[in-house]
């Protein structure tokens, strides 16, 4: 369970501080979908930066198990607790598909399991003879494919997502975003996605739309 | 602590393995090479530029060599392993040489400001000390009031020098740097061999003794160096023409070893004095024309050797003119390369960043791999300069020092004498690799600088 409460954030545009939201609660479950929309510039990727760790410019706090995440060490709540999922991927595209993945496990302390690290592959529409391929290769739905396996194998228990289907066409972005739902459901863990798709925010189990620096849960 | 290490090792691993500075180094190495070879070269031009003057100077403003190199050949044509078969290895061109020198002597003889002429040049067994008659024709009377002196002894002072007293030859001053030890044996005082001993190096004699006073000029300027004994002492004991008429009544005196020159007075010194030098400098053009230097059979011309380092000189002049070129085009493009790297690396530390390592310990991480690849370039710049001073620049400098190494066996009148012009190869130059240390620095940190507003923002997660 992640929690905000009363968080307001701004940022400097200029020399005045532009404010993007203003004393915001929410809380987002475990096991569902959550997704978190809103217009462009509304402050959606600010408020998920927020919540991986990488933003700590803000008032308020966020709450994970009820412990404020500004009092746990940073780099150590990314490395253990966080994963993120990017519009583009940020995979080392000169590593295989394996590589990527052997070294995101490396980072986060998680013991290599092979077995487990091919079915999940295959399960997200990777082939095995696509395994050892270098990831710069690969299309764009299937870097996707990747670096959700990348999120799900490192086992962690929040898994951000921002504008997972940005890069892709309708056709895989609906297969993407129907996968992460069923393994959000299988897994338990806690996902959060940003998007403006029409397509994901279908599919969203619940449903946040930033508007008027507030964030309002819409379904 | 075991997982600060692992996650460590990632990072590392990664950019060893895929963004490998081995390229990076060997383009550090090649600038490294090419800046070592413009000192180098410039280095090994510049003594043998010196080097190569001093030899001008020595057959076109005084004869000490032409002098020397008749005496080697008169030595020498009494020594049985000069010829196998005891034949007197005179050249026609020296020869020659003799008989333009026994001409120009005799001319002199029949000058009307000399009272006094003998010369016993007829014996093959001749000896001509240079060094005599660099003290003739130079010699500072002015310096050494010399009216106030019943005459001066040049030939004998060669003679009688005691063994710690050696005559440096005027020529070789500038030849041996201060502070270096030459050890050597020159045999050089006229039909009696001395042996001469000489340990440091005596360029001026200025710290001898104070008691010279003004005389230090002359010392300088003809340089001879004579311990414990100061220039009093020396008139005291020597103040007689050796071989040539000394009553009161003259003045002046001029000893060329065999060769006797008694002049009528002061004024006439000073006439004879020009006409010596101009003989001189007729018997060194003359030889420098016709001449060679002679070894055990082989003519090796002075004019061949002057030559050669010409060429030599002229080699490494280009060489290290290129070098200067090369370093200036391709610092550019080393500083572009440099910009190139730290961005790609700045990409992949925006991976490991998200993926949660720290901004801190991966600049750590860049910082080392950097250093250490600074520090390798450096311990490989200094092994190739080692590998290329014994290589490419070996040839040149050897060639150089084999036809100095011949001179100066001839200027010290066939003694072999170990040249001591600075010895290029294989040395490694510390102050250089310093130097060369801080280039590299100096471009990676303008790189740095150049890429500062893209480094100054850190691994930002947003694209």
């Amino acid at each position: 369970m992640i929690e905000i409460k009363n968080l307001s954030y701004a940022y400097p545009d200029g020399d005045h501080l532009r404010v993007l939201l203003k004393d915001v609660n929410v809380s987002f479950s475990e096991g569902i979908l959550n997704v978190l929309s809103g217009r462009s510039g509304c402050g959606k990727t600010s408020l998920l930066y927020c919540l991986g760790g990488f933003e700590t410019e803000y008032e308020g706090r966020i709450l994970f198990d009820r412990t404020d995440i500004r009092q746990l060490d940073g780099d150590e709540f990314r490395r253990k607790k966080i994963a993120f999922i990017f519009q583009n991927f940020n995979l080392f595209g000169n590593l295989s598909v394996l590589d990527n993945i052997r070294c995101a496990l490396a980072i986060s302390d998680t013991k290599y399991d092979a077995d487990l690290c091919s079915r999940t592959l295959r399960r997200l529409g990777i082939r095995e003879d696509q395994f050892s391929r270098k990831v710069s290769i690969l299309s764009g739905g299937e870097q996707q494919r990747v670096a959700i396996a990348r999120a799900l194998l490192t086992k962690k228990d929040i898994i951000l997502a921002d504008e997972p289907t940005g890069n892709l066409d309708l056709e895989t972005s609906r297969e993407i975003i129907k996968l992460l739902k069923a393994l959000v459901h299988e897994t338990g863990k806690t996902m959060i996605v940003v998007s403006h798709d029409p397509e994901v925010i279908s599919e969203a189990d619940r449903l946040f739309t930033i508007t008027g620096k507030k964030i309002l849960e819409t379904r | 602590m075991k997982q600060i290490e692992k996650q460590h090792i990632a990072p590392i691993r990664y950019f060893l393995r895929h963004r490998t500075p081995v390229p990076l180094m060997l383009m550090f190495l090649l600038a490294n090479i090419v800046i070592a070879q413009v000192f180098v070269l410039r280095d090994a031009a510049r003594s043998e530029n010196e080097l190569y003057s001093t030899i001008r100077s020595a057959y076109t403003l005084n004869n000490d060599h032409l002098f020397g190199s008749l005496t080697r050949v008169s030595r020498l044509g009494n020594d049985v392993a000069f010829d196998p078969d005891g034949n007197r290895p005179y050249t026609d061109e020296y020869l020659l040489c003799v008989d333009h020198f026994l001409q120009k002597v005799k001319e002199l003889g029949n000058d009307e400001d000399v009272v006094y002429f003998s010369y016993n040049l007829s014996q093959p067994m001749f000896f001509i000390c240079g060094e005599s008659t660099v003290w003739g024709t130079t010699f500072g009377i002015e310096d050494l009031s010399f009216t106030d002196r019943q005459g001066l002894l040049l030939d004998g002072l060669t003679q009688e020098l005691q063994e710690d007293e050696i005559i440096v030859p005027h020529v070789y001053h500038d030849l041996f740097p201060i502070g270096s030890t030459l050890d050597l044996t020159a045999q050089d005082s006229g039909e009696e061999l001395i042996t001469l001993k000489v340990s440091g190096y005596y360029h001026t004699f200025d710290r001898y003794d104070d008691s010279y006073g003004a005389e230090d000029t002359f010392l300088n300027s003809h340089g001879f160096l004579l311990k414990n004994r100061t220039m009093e002492k020396l008139y005291q004991e020597h103040s007689y023409l050796n071989g040539g008429i000394f009553d009161g009544k003259y003045y002046g005196g001029m000893n060329i070893d065999n060769i006797v020159f008694s002049l009528k007075d002061h004024e006439s010194y000073l006439n004879f004095q020009k006409k010596i030098e101009d003989a001189v400098q007729d018997i060194n053009d003359y030889s420098w024309k016709t001449g060679g230097i002679y070894d055990t059979g082989v003519r090796v011309s002075r004019t061949d050797i002057a030559q050669q380092l010409k060429q030599i000189l002229l080699i490494k002049k280009i060489s290290s003119f290129f070098c200067v070129l090369l370093t200036l085009l391709y610092l550019p493009f080393l500083i572009s390369y440099v910009r190139y790297y730290l961005l790609r690396i700045q990409k992949d530390l925006r991976l490991f960043y998200i993926q949660g390592i720290s901004l801190k310990k991966l600049h750590r991480t860049v910082m080392l791999i950097l250093s250490g690849c600074v520090l390798l370039t450096m311990l490989l710049g200094v092994f190739s300069e080692y590998l290329i001073t014994y290589g490419i620049d070996r040839y040149l400098t050897a060639t150089s020092q084999r036809y100095l190494q011949e001179f100066y066996a001839y200027s010290l009148n066939g003694e072999f004498v170990q040249t001591v012009l600075p010895d290029f190869h294989g040395n490694i130059d510390w102050p250089l690799q310093g130097m060369i240390f801080l280039f590299d620095l100096l471009v990676i940190g303008t790189a740095v600088f150049l890429q500062r507003k893209k480094l100054t923002k850190g691994v930002r997660v947003r694209d």
